[in-house]
């Protein structure tokens, strides 16, 4: 295959890879419109393809085209900023990100069916890497990375070609303008390069991800949470409000929500920390037009004040926080980012007396502010303005006999009231109603629990049950999934209602809302909670909570009888969220094989490439110099090799940079020139047990056999002058090595059987 | 055509390294991706500028790695006559043990400029071309030695190295068409006779002449005088070589001096040019009548070319001394006013033959032959080349 095809092969398939790593970035947000675009883009570029070199737009054609597709661009962000529709939040000019994809894509595919020069080449190649760049700042997922990785190597591969291409134009002309009838050398290795481009692929993509590890990382935010922080369509806790009309593909988030230090009284590191830990934010009280929001009720009881001291422990300096017996530990929360005037804290509270503060806040001078505890059990730091916006507290907790039940809160009837409130949601009442008679023809419940009274309320008594049942139909009955595409069917009714009866999938705050609604219907007070779910270790006691791990779930508020017999309020945790071993069942072997290799490569990548920090760097120094047992002294042995090892490459480098290049045994090339003729000419060279005389013998009664027999004596000469001038040491006289190169000149004419002095070609061949 | 043999000679080429524009642009875009995506905490771009880094890094490892194995030869035309385009064969063959990629071979000649690529080059494999070479001028010239380029494999970085020695070519005048016959019956008329018709030629045939010697033959050499049995031995034309009884002398001297620009107003208007020109139709003229005269059996041809330092070629019209003719006027160069006592006491040293003196404007040469009693036979002036019917310009043709 000639070197002019082959490179036009891969500089269009080069380009088509740009374009689907941008495409596959804008899909995310934009599924139908990129695939509208794409269609017709592909088949531009694939024309562009075939009529390269055969045909190309006018001057004045390009231009128009040029000036209508400014104008459209003019027009498309007009009316973006018209509408105010911001996929992300940052500032000013990080908005365009997302829509510049589309017409550097249009643009780079347009200045294809024009004529090209090298520069031309160059610069199309620039817009490639420019698009690969967007799309790399809007996403960063395995599937990108695997993406980027075969750009990478379609460019190795592509510029190799492209370079041998304009060389070969260089000696064309000066103006290197490529002709179609300049005949293209073949391309010169084996599989039109494609191996020698995945070698060099493979080793610079080691060697990258070599550099990428041990380049020191300063402490700030991730790229992600600076550009991509919008609450709508990715995981992680944006406002306090939950908005159930929002529709599209949910994308986790891997960036660090906050971290944890957990420790026990007596200053060691907890390492058992609860896995499906659940750490609360905020509750949501108020339902409407499908969004969830809190409306306080009622005050914080009492004043807040400090208790006495309960003894100093590790995990306690200052001796604030009260003892809460065994099994306690403390909780000591850090906030890279800025958290507004929320308190994430670890859930269920464990509030042993009104009025003793279980929470601190460590960074607000002068001494530590405790947090005031309210009515309906949260607690929450008085909103001082001069506090800002804090990152580090400090929790005592301890398990509680039953994980899900919280501490005895007193609600007086109003707050109850707002815990019911709910709108009339048409065919709501009825779904519930479904649902229950299916419990009880399942025997989870009988009819008596699902006896409502003249206000339709469930008593009192009934709400645990209720409340249980309709969380276990939600999540184990199969009728109900998991997903993160979250979707309508029928934008008429209620998310809700739309929810339960038609889509039947969705995410964590579709379930909750869902359960909340059906238990309001029924009487049953019930909330929804924002809160994160579970803790990624990092060691030594130190957790990091994801923004991925963003959840949420329900309160309902049950009575249980108090020590004194009475009954008391507790708040009942419950999570009707279907887990996603109820979505693996329904996957054959293979899905469920290849959701784990996928599930494997995310972490592997989300760990390594996209959220590397300097946290992950610091941690896996401590793996590895632990893992080795090298100790302290690794850093320094390792940096020590790095170090010596660019030094050993400058001075290589340096050294051959201006080093004269000797002749190879220069005195005795003739001789090396005389076996080269042999093996050329006679197929015959020295074996390694042959003496030169020995060869020439050898070569005397080819040429004998070639009927050259004028030259039988001239090997032996030769052979002959290379004793002398190789092993005596005799220098050779510049006349008599000028007339030994001459003679030789004249064997290879003989034993070649052409003239001495041909006619040379034209044009450039290699002579074999 | 004798070839000149181009072999080569151990050479202490340097390996050149030079960062392309491509290359420059290449780090500049990496720097700025590696700044930004460190700066803003970017992990893929920050991916994506090591790579483009390290792929300038293999490029840089692996451009032109085994240039200086690469071992060339050229041959160039023995003969170059300037006016006209002489081609050098070359060859460059791959002495490493491994192939060769994306080699690129820039030729120069007096500022012109010839490439060949060569997209693979295996081991031991030879890659030939021929360099057109123009020589518009004569004079001794430095062809500098052929040039490998390589940029393997992206062309991001570019080493080169210098195949072989610079060679130094001494180009010819060039050489017009003389009528001998003409420039007798010219000579006889401008000397009335007296001197050139006492010295005709008593021309032996050439069966009859004395054999010499054995040579090897050179352009102009008769197909006639092809001795066929050492050219079967020797594998290599060989011709014969008469000994004659030349009894025609003609002493040639050529006046370097030629008019300077000059901006007095009282003496004609002259400029640089005008006067290379024209001294350069003398010398033209010189090496035809040198050349064409050589032919001539029994005609004994002596060239002088005067200056401060004048040189003599006593026996211009053997083959040996044409060459030595040519190569001495090729090398000549004008120059303004010089003392004539060096050509004066040459001549006084060579036996009495008419004297044909050839210059722009050799008055003052003529006035000192003059003033010691030197008449020479003819005097042919720049000026009137044009007039004479017995010589036809090079470029008239």
């Amino acid at each position: 295959m000639r070197v002019d095809r082959c490179f036009r092969t891969s500089f269009y398939l080069s380009l088509a890879w740009a374009c689907a790593c941008m495409a596959y970035v804008a899909a995310l947000d934009y599924p139908w419109e990129v695939f509208l675009a794409a269609v017709p883009l592909g088949l531009l570029l694939g024309v562009a393809y075939l009529v390269e070199g055969r045909w190309s737009l006018s001057v004045w054609v390009s231009n128009v085209l040029a000036v209508a597709v400014a104008a459209l661009a003019g027009i498309y962000f007009a009316r973006y900023f018209a509408q105010g529709a911001h996929r992300i939040d940052a500032d000013w000019p990080l908005r365009l990100l997302p829509h510049m994809s589309f017409w550097l894509v249009v643009m780079m595919v347009l200045k294809c069916f024009r004529p090209k020069q090298v520069g031309d080449y160059w610069v199309i190649y620039g817009m490639g890497l420019l698009a690969v760049g967007l799309g790399c700042l809007l996403e960063s997922d395995f599937p990108l990375g695997l993406l980027l990785a075969g750009y990478a190597f379609t460019s190795v591969w592509s510029l190799s070609l492209f370079y041998l291409q304009r060389e070969h134009w260089r000696t064309q002309r000066p103006a290197a303008v490529p002709q179609p009838s300049s005949p293209a050398p073949p391309v010169p290795w084996r599989y039109a390069g494609l191996g020698q481009a995945v070698r060099r692929c493979l080793l610079a993509c080691a060697m990258a991800a070599l550099l990428f590890v041990v380049t020191p990382r300063h402490l700030g935010l991730g790229w992600e949470e600076n550009l991509l922080r919008s609450s709508q369509m990715q995981s992680g806790l944006g406002d306090s409000t939950l908005d159930l009309n929002r529709t599209g593909s949910l994308r986790l988030s891997q960036e660090v929500a906050f971290e944890v230090d957990a420790d026990l009284p007596d200053g060691q590191p907890k390492l058992d920390l609860n896995p499906e830990q659940r750490w609360r934010r905020n509750i949501l009280n108020h339902y409407e037009a499908g969004r969830w929001s809190y409306v306080p009720r009622g005050g914080a009881e009492g004043k807040r004040n400090r208790p006495p001291p309960t003894g100093d422990a590790p995990g306690n300096p200052d001796g604030s926080l009260p003892d809460l017996g065994d099994g306690q530990f403390y909780l000591k929360y850090t906030f890279a980012g800025r958290l507004r005037w929320q308190l994430i804290l670890a859930d269920p509270l464990v509030l042993p007396a009104v009025g003793s503060p279980v929470v601190f806040l460590l960074d607000s001078e002068p001494t530590p502010v405790p947090a005031v505890r309210y009515a309906d059990g949260e607690l929450r730091f008085p909103l001082r303005r001069r506090h800002g916006l804090y990152r580090s507290y400090r929790q005592v907790t301890a398990p509680l006999p039953e994980p899900d039940l919280g501490p005895p809160v007193n609600v007086d009837e109003g707050q109850l009231d707002s815990y019911r409130l709910l709108p009339a949601l048409s065919g709501l009442r009825e779904r519930t109603g479904e649902m229950l008679n299916k419990l009880v023809e399942r025997g989870r419940l009988s009819g008596d629990d699902i006896a409502v009274d003249g206000q339709g309320r469930l008593p009192d008594d009934r709400h645990e049950r209720v409340a249980r049942a309709l969380e276990n139909y939600l999540a184990q009955s199969g009728e109900y999934t998991y997903t993160l595409e979250l979707r309508r069917k029928d934008a008429t009714v209620d998310p809700v209602v739309d929810f339960l009866v038609n889509v039947k999938e969705g995410h964590c705050a579709r379930y909750a809302s869902a359960l909340t609604a059906m238990l309001r219907t029924q009487g049953v007070p019930a909330r929804v909670v924002l809160g994160f779910r579970g803790a990624d270790p990092v060691g030594d006691g130190q957790y990091v909570v994801r923004q991925s791990h963003a959840h949420s779930w329900v309160e309902v508020l049950v009575q249980r009888p108090g020590p004194d017999g009475l009954p008391r309020r507790h708040w009942l945790t419950l999570d009707p969220t279907p887990g996603e071993e109820v979505a693996l069942r329904d996957l054959s072997a293979w899905g469920r094989f290849w959701r784990a290799v996928s599930h494997t490569g995310g972490e592997f990548w989300r760990n390594f490439v996209t959220d590397y920090n300097s946290r992950q760097q610091e941690a896996l120094w401590r793996r590895l110099t632990t893992g080795f047992g090298l100790g302290p002294a690794f850093g320094p042995l390792l940096l020590g090799l790095m170090v010596g090892g660019l030094l050993l490459v400058g001075v290589v480098v340096w050294r051959r940079r201006g080093r004269p290049v000797a002749a190879p045994l220069a005195a005795a090339a003739f001789y090396m020139r005389l076996l080269r003729i042999a093996a050329r000419h006679c197929r015959l060279r020295p074996t390694p047990a042959q003496t030169p005389l020995e060869f020439a013998a050898a070569l005397a009664e080819a040429l004998r056999q070639r009927g050259c027999r004028t030259w039988e004596d001239f090997p032996r000469r030769v052979a002959e002058l290379y004793y002398r001038v190789r092993f005596a040491g005799l220098p050779l006289p510049e006349a008599e090595r000028l007339e030994i190169e001459r003679r030789l000149g004249e064997f290879e004419a003989a034993v070649s059987r052409r003239p001495l002095w041909s006619a040379s070609v034209e044009n450039p061949t290699a002579a074999s | 055509m004798q070839p000149a043999n181009g072999m080569p000679t151990p050479r202490d080429s340097l390996l050149r390294f030079r960062l392309p524009r491509e290359g420059i642009y290449w780090l500049f875009a990496a720097a700025v991706l590696l700044l930004v995506s460190w700066l803003k905490a970017i992990n893929l771009i920050l991916l994506l500028a090591y790579l483009m880094l390290l792929f300038w890094g293999i490029n840089f490892f692996l451009a032109g790695r085994r240039l200086s194995a690469l071992q060339a030869r050229r041959r160039l035309d023995d003969t170059v006559t300037a006016g006209t385009v002489s081609r050098a064969e070359i060859e460059v063959e791959n002495c490493a043990d491994a192939a060769q990629y994306g080699v690129r071979f820039v030729g120069r000649c007096n500022e012109q400029k010839q490439q060949w690529f060569a997209a693979r080059l295996d081991p031991g494999q030879q890659f030939a071309c021929a360099q057109t070479l123009h020589w518009p001028r004569r004079g001794r010239f430095v062809l500098p030695p052929l040039q490998a380029v390589s940029g393997y494999p992206f062309g991001l970085v570019q080493r080169s190295v210098e195949l072989g020695e610079p060679r130094e070519v001494l180009v010819l005048p060039a050489v017009g068409r003389l009528d001998v016959q003409r420039l007798r019956n010219f000579l006889s008329c401008a000397s009335r006779g007296d001197q050139w018709e006492q010295h005709v030629a008593r021309r032996l045939p050439t069966g009859m002449a004395e054999l010499h010697a054995i040579r090897p033959y050179q352009p102009g050499d008769s197909p006639r005088w092809v001795h066929w049995r050492t050219t079967a031995r020797r594998a290599e034309l060989m011709v014969r070589e008469f000994e004659e009884e030349t009894s025609e002398n003609l002493l040639v001297v050529v006046d370097p001096w030629r008019p300077q620009a000059h901006d007095n107003p009282q003496l004609p208007t002259r400029s640089e040019g005008d006067g290379a020109s024209t001294f350069e139709d003398v010398v033209s003229l010189a090496a035809t009548i040198c050349c064409d005269l050589q032919r001539e059996r029994g005609l004994r041809l002596t060239l002088i070319i005067a200056g401060p330092d004048p040189v003599l070629v006593p026996d211009a019209s053997s083959p040996t001394g044409t060459r030595r003719s040519l190569e001495s006027l090729a090398a000549v160069e004008s120059c303004p006013e010089y003392s004539h006592c060096a050509l004066l006491d040459t001549l006084d040293g060579l036996p009495e033959s008419p004297l044909l003196v050839l210059g722009v404007e050799p008055e003052g040469l003529l006035r000192s032959l003059s003033g010691a009693h030197v008449r020479p036979a003819a005097v042919l002036r720049a000026a009137d080349l044009d007039r004479y019917d017995f010589y036809e310009k090079p470029h008239a043709r």
